[in-house]
Formats: C-alpha cells, sequence, structure tokens
C-alpha cells in the first residue's frame, strides 16, 4: 500500500506531448451566479498513453474531456494539441460518446467511412477504409445493418471504428460502456486494449469505475467536485493481462478508492 | 409453419377488413331497395352508375365515360397544388427552422395566417383568380402548405445535438453540416409533413372544384346534385374516396423506401 502511494508522479517530459493541458478551467454562468466546472487543471499526455479521468459527477472529467474535443471552450489555461491550440473539434480528436452517436440513416458501412468520405477521400479508399475497420471491430457481417438494427455493444464498435477510420490519434472516451451489460464491457474492455496496442493510439478515457480504469490504464487521474480539479494522478504499474482479483491490482483498488473517498 | 401461420393471420386481417364495408352495404342495400322516394339511391344503382361514368355503355348520356377526363382534371391540380406547396414550403420551413432572423422574420406572421381555415380563403381565391381552376389550385397550394411547412420545421429543429458533435469530431465543416446531418435527420419529419399535406390536399380539392370549375371530381359532384342525380354524388364520391387512399398508399411505399434506416418507418 504505502510503496504503491509512493509511486512517483512522473510528469510525462519524454519529448513534446502530444496533448499539453496547462491550468484549464470552465466557469459557466447560472443565471446572475458564475458556477466553476473545472478549475487549474495540468495534466501533460504523451504520444501512445492510455489515461483514464476518474471521478464522481461533478468533478469536471466530462468537461476537461468535451474541452479536449473542442466542443467547449476553456475559461482560462490552454491547452495544446500536438502543440497547437485546440480552437475547435478536429478529426485528429476523435470522441466516442457513451450514447454512441451514430447516424441512422447510414448503414454501418457508411457509418465507419463517414469521416473520409466527408473529407473528400476517394470512392474507393473510403470503401477499404471502411472494410478494414469493420474486419478489425468484428462487424463485417453486418455491414450493412442500419443502427437501430444493433445492440448496445455493437454500435460502440461502430463508434470506435467510425473514429479509427477516420485516423484520430487521440480517441477521448465519455463513459463509453457505462450503458452496456458486464458481459458486453468486459468484450470490449479487452478487444479495446488489443485495438490501443496495435494502432498506437492515445487514449483519454473517462470513467466512474475504479476497477475499469485499473484495468485499462497506464496512468489514473483522480479528480474531484466542488470546485472541479485534478486531486492525484496515478501510474498504473502492473503488467497486461491484467488480473482483477490479484494483489496489486486491489491494493490499489483500495488506494483509489480511499483518493476518491477522502474527497466527501 | 410459420409463413402458413402468417398467411393465416394475413388471411383473417383481410377478412376483418372487409367485414365493415360489406356490413354497411348490406345495411344501405336493405335500407334503400325497393323505396321508390328513397333520398339515397340503392348500392346497385350507385355501381350501375359508376360504371356508366366510367366506361359508358349503360345510360350513354352527357356524362358516360367521363370520369377519366375528370380523374385526371382533379389529379393535376392535386399533384400540381402539392408539387407547389412542397416546393415553397420545404426550403422556407428549413430557413425558418435554421435560421434564427428568418424565423424571427416570418414566424409571427405564419402563426396568425395559419389558423385561418382554408375554407374561408376560398371567396378571397375567387375574387382574386377568379372563377375556374386557378382557385382550386391556390386552394390545395394552401392545403398543403402548412402541414410540410410546420413539420419541416420541426424535422430540422429536433436534430439530436450529438449527431452535430459527431460530425465536427469527424471533420465535417460548419457549412457542409447541413447537408451532411440536418437533411438526412430531419427526413422522417419531413416526409411526414408530405404525407399530411397530400392528404389535405385531396380534402381541399373538392371544395376548390365546386367553384365553377367544368372538369374536376368536385365539380361533377355539385352539378350532379343539382340535376338529382345522386348516384353520380356518390360514385364521384367514392372515386376520390380510392383516389386519396391510393395516392397516401404510393407515397407511403416511397416513404418506406428512403427511410428504411428509420425506426418508425422501416
Amino acid at each position: 500500500m504505502d510503496d504503491l502511494a509512493a509511486l512517483p508522479v512522473q510528469p510525462a517530459t519524454a519529448a513534446v506531448p502530444i496533448l499539453d493541458i496547462q491550468g484549464v478551467g470552465k466557469r459557466f454562468a447560472f443565471g446572475a451566479e458564475t458556477i466553476t466546472a473545472l478549475s487549474g487543471a495540468t495534466l501533460r499526455i504523451p504520444k501512445g498513453q492510455f489515461v483514464c479521468l476518474i471521478g464522481p459527477s461533478g468533478c469536471g472529467k466530462s468537461t476537461l474531456l468535451r474541452m479536449i474535443a473542442g466542443f467547449e471552450t476553456a475559461s482560462e489555461g490552454t491547452l495544446l494539441m500536438a502543440g497547437r491550440h485546440v480552437a475547435g473539434p478536429g478529426p485528429d480528436r476523435g470522441m466516442v460518446f457513451q450514447d454512441y452517436g451514430l447516424f441512422p440513416w447510414l448503414t454501418v458501412r457508411q457509418n465507419i467511412g463517414f469521416g473520409p468520405a466527408a473529407r473528400g477521400r476517394p470512392r474507393a479508399e473510403v470503401a477499404a477504409t471502411a472494410a478494414r475497420f469493420l474486419e478489425m471491430v468484428g462487424l463485417t457481417r453486418f455491414a450493412d445493418a442500419y443502427p437501430h438494427q444493433l445492440s448496445g455493444g455493437m454500435k460502440q464498435r461502430v463508434a470506435i471504428a467510425r473514429v479509427l477510420a477516420n485516423q484520430a490519434e487521440v480517441v477521448l472516451m465519455d463513459e463509453p460502456f457505462g450503458a452496456l451489460d458486464a458481459m458486453t464491457r468486459e468484450n470490449l474492455q479487452q478487444e479495446l486494449l488489443q485495438i490501443w496496442e496495435s494502432a498506437g493510439l492515445t487514449i483519454i478515457f473517462v470513467t466512474h469505475a475504479i476497477e475499469e480504469a485499473i484495468l485499462l490504464a497506464d496512468r489514473v487521474v483522480v479528480m474531484s467536485p466542488g470546485p472541479g480539479r485534478i486531486v492525484a494522478d496515478e501510474r498504473v504499474p502492473l503488467p497486461r493481462p491484467r488480473d482483477p482479483t490479484g494483489v496489486e491490482f486491489n491494493a490499489l483498488r483500495r488506494h483509489l478508492a480511499a483518493l476518491l473517498g477522502s474527497q466527501h | 409453419m410459420a409463413a402458413a401461420l402468417g398467411r393465416g393471420l394475413a388471411s383473417r386481417q383481410a377478412l376483418l377488413a372487409l367485414a365493415a364495408p360489406v356490413l354497411g352495404l348490406l345495411a344501405w342495400h336493405l335500407a334503400t331497395a325497393g323505396r321508390p322516394y328513397s333520398l339515397v339511391p340503392p348500392p346497385w344503382d350507385v355501381a350501375v352508375q359508376w360504371w356508366d361514368l366510367a366506361f359508358g355503355g349503360v345510360w350513354d348520356d352527357l356524362y358516360s365515360a367521363t370520369l377519366l377526363d375528370h380523374t385526371l382534371a382533379s389529379l393535376g391540380r392535386v399533384y400540381g397544388g402539392f408539387a407547389l406547396a412542397a416546393l415553397v414550403a420545404l426550403p422556407l420551413g428549413m430557413l425558418i427552422g435554421r435560421v434564427a432572423v428568418a424565423r424571427d422574420l416570418l414566424d409571427p406572421s405564419l402563426q396568425i395566417l395559419r389558423p385561418i381555415p382554408v375554407t374561408a380563403w376560398l371567396p378571397l381565391a375567387m375574387i382574386v383568380f377568379g372563377i375556374g381552376p386557378r382557385s382550386a389550385f391556390f386552394l390545395v397550394f394552401l392545403g398543403a402548405f402548412y402541414p410540410i411547412l410546420l413539420n419541416t420545421v420541426f424535422g430540422v429543429q429536433s436534430v439530436e445535438a450529438r449527431l452535430f458533435e459527431a460530425a465536427a469530431m469527424l471533420g465535417v465543416s460548419r457549412q457542409a453540416t447541413f447537408w451532411k446531418v440536418v437533411l438526412p435527420a430531419s427526413l422522417p419529419s419531413i416526409f411526414t409533413g408530405l404525407r399530411l399535406g397530400l392528404g389535405f390536399a385531396w380534402v381541399v380539392i373538392v371544395v376548390g372544384e365546386m367553384t365553377g370549375v367544368q372538369t374536376g371530381l368536385g365539380a361533377i359532384i355539385m352539378e350532379a346534385r343539382q340535376l338529382s342525380r345522386t348516384e353520380i354524388v356518390i360514385s364521384g364520391m367514392i372515386t376520390i374516396g380510392l383516389l386519396g387512399f391510393l395516392s397516401d398508399r404510393l407515397i407511403q411505399a416511397l416513404g418506406r423506401r428512403l427511410l428504411r434506416w428509420s425506426p418508425q418507418h422501416g
């Protein structure tokens, strides 16, 4: 326990981080009042890292993710993606939503090819890309189905493939498996890890499940509400595949639970 | 087994669907047949009259074998007025639904004009367009216009915010969002508007053709009433009913094809 707590929080100084978040905050006007959803968040995320943001509702984890995505603007601080200011949504930062956000009028194949097609790639290239990522997420048989014909797990596979087919460098995931049943969730967690390892992605994954965070992440960023802020930044030093019943796994789980619990 | 069961169910459904009209016809027959002073002719007389109206060879009078001409005249006005209404209401609805300035400029006026029933426009239409097919055309246009407009506005306004975010993070530019997201997402609503509009067009056509038009189903119904040819009145009504029904079926089939992706339509 003690040695885990003593693990150094390594600032990722190696080369230029793909995401450099410096003192970022977000304030909302709520009637006459101003509500601080997030303040002073600083994170440097190197390329290829799998980061989980964890915390109770109201801790600003989704707000931070949406600012990285460019859906919301920061009220303070700077947000750099590959050295450039984030000025809005862009295909370099793909988002996977909890409610999928698939286009219901497009087939699975067309949803996956949507990004390249929208950006004017040649038809043959779009088709080849779609086929490749259909295969990767195991949905080739359902290529011509429409989203409403799919299960939740299949929809989320499409959403992941859609972002990958668009060559996103950073994949932002907002509680992506929160609406799925336990079995499907476990399968998708394993598949996501495989894809992450083979594709060399950088993933920022928001969750409120401690176990999910430890199972997936290289690094767990713990956040706290009132106002939203980062309270801890922990490495997960366990080799993969990780065993949720293992001693170190559970030591880390207790440690994170204590960090989360101490805020209430 | 399942197929046989399906067929059994389908035939049972068809049987039930036929039961009501058959009973209705029977009641109509019993109430009118053999009564010389009945105001309403018995169904058989109407059937004979309809045949003569459609193909001739029974009475060989002024009305024999004229049904096709009247039908074509009405169809032209219904689909012409409907098409014009769609042509104006679709872009206008998209504008009002997506552009704040257009909404602020046009929406209040349209809301005030909307409660005026189409039939209340009839006298003014006759004054402006004169007695004749142009008034009928105008009324059909007006009848189809509001359902198409309102459903288009609703459709383009109720696109899920999530879909805009999804398109933006996949690299769709702001200008392209309308074609890539708004239009396809609002198709089911737009389609509902078109279907309602076409239905209203059929409702309004009869009123429109009562204004002294020479040909058209509404015109012969009114004319036959003056001549106490009640069989023709009812034949005309039945024809309008059938055409309206077929027209709705056609647009529904089109919708099922275009909106296969939508759980409500597919």
